[in-house]
């Protein structure tokens, strides 16, 4: 998809969001929000629900951990790409083998989005990147008839 | 120019709800309730979009979407699954089965609806 570059050249811009996770309820408030942070960078409607189902995915995983979390959602610009950001702090990983960790993580949510990674960290944190290309751009399919 | 849109649900409640919301933003509604209907229906008269249910009784909805997407005459039709099933899994399936949206049926149904008809310029 992108060239890994290093994180520095990566760099924060709008939309920027958060999701204050605590119970099964806010799941669908994630959704909600991813769809819309996906929709103003011009994501097509399939991205925004394959966005909306990693956010929704990664809740859950934070719900089975017992754990309460702010989830951010954020735009990301690497050399002329534009992408979507989903990060976390994932404290209840502290204790695992990450390099395990992330092998899990990537197996539930990987097909959905281009990068899944657990970065070591204390705590250690969870960052998806779902690059936006051409064919994840609006217009999705114009209407031929 | 008023847009016709299939719905597919086999549920009448449901499929009502549906109906009312599409029609109230100036859409001309066609409902059937099973995959067989649904694609010779899109055969013979092609909508400008469907929106497909997964559980349906003979054929379940991503096999309509990919009988849709599969033939020549029908694979421009816009496809909007909006469905119970939220799951990454069937998430993926059906965007992978060639469907445009997947719009769980959740309190912002409706908004995402609304949303996805507008990027598909069927209403302002």
């Amino acid at each position: 998809m992108t060239d890994q570059l290093p994180d520095a050249q990566r760099i924060k811009i709008p939309p920027v969001m958060m999701i204050d996770v605590r119970s099964s309820t806010d799941i669908v408030q994630a959704r909600n929000i991813a769809r819309r942070a996906a929709s103003l960078l011009n994501f097509n409607t399939a991205s925004r629900a394959q966005l909306a189902g990693a956010v929704a995915s990664l809740i859950s995983i934070i719900l089975n951990a017992g754990q309460q979390q702010i989830v951010h959602i954020h735009g990301i610009k690497q050399g002329g790409q534009v992408g979507l950001m989903v990060r976390c702090d994932a404290a209840w990983l502290a204790l695992n083998n990450l390099e395990n960790a992330s092998v899990a993580l990537k197996s539930k949510i990987g097909a959905m989005m281009d990068e899944v990674r657990v970065i070591a960290g204390d705590p250690p944190s969870i960052e998806m990147v779902l690059w936006r290309t051409p064919e994840r751009t609006l217009p999705a399919k114009p209407i031929r008839y | 120019m008023s847009y016709r849109v299939l719905v597919v649900e086999d549920s009448p409640t449901q499929a009502a709800q549906i109906k009312q919301a599409l029609e109230a933003v100036g859409l001309i509604v066609q409902v059937v309730a099973d995959g067989p209907d649904a694609i010779r229906e899109a055969m013979s008269q092609p909508p400008h979009l469907v929106v497909l249910d997964i559980n349906l009784p003979s054929m379940d909805g991503y096999q309509v979407c990919r009988r849709l997407k599969r033939n020549p005459n029908t694979k421009d039709i816009p496809v909007i699954m909006l469905t119970e099933h939220a799951s990454p899994k069937e998430t993926m399936t059906g965007l992978q089965s060639g469907a445009d949206d997947y719009i769980p049926k959740d309190v912002f149904a409706g908004e995402h609806l609304l949303d996805s008809l507008r990027e598909l310029g069927l209403i302002d």
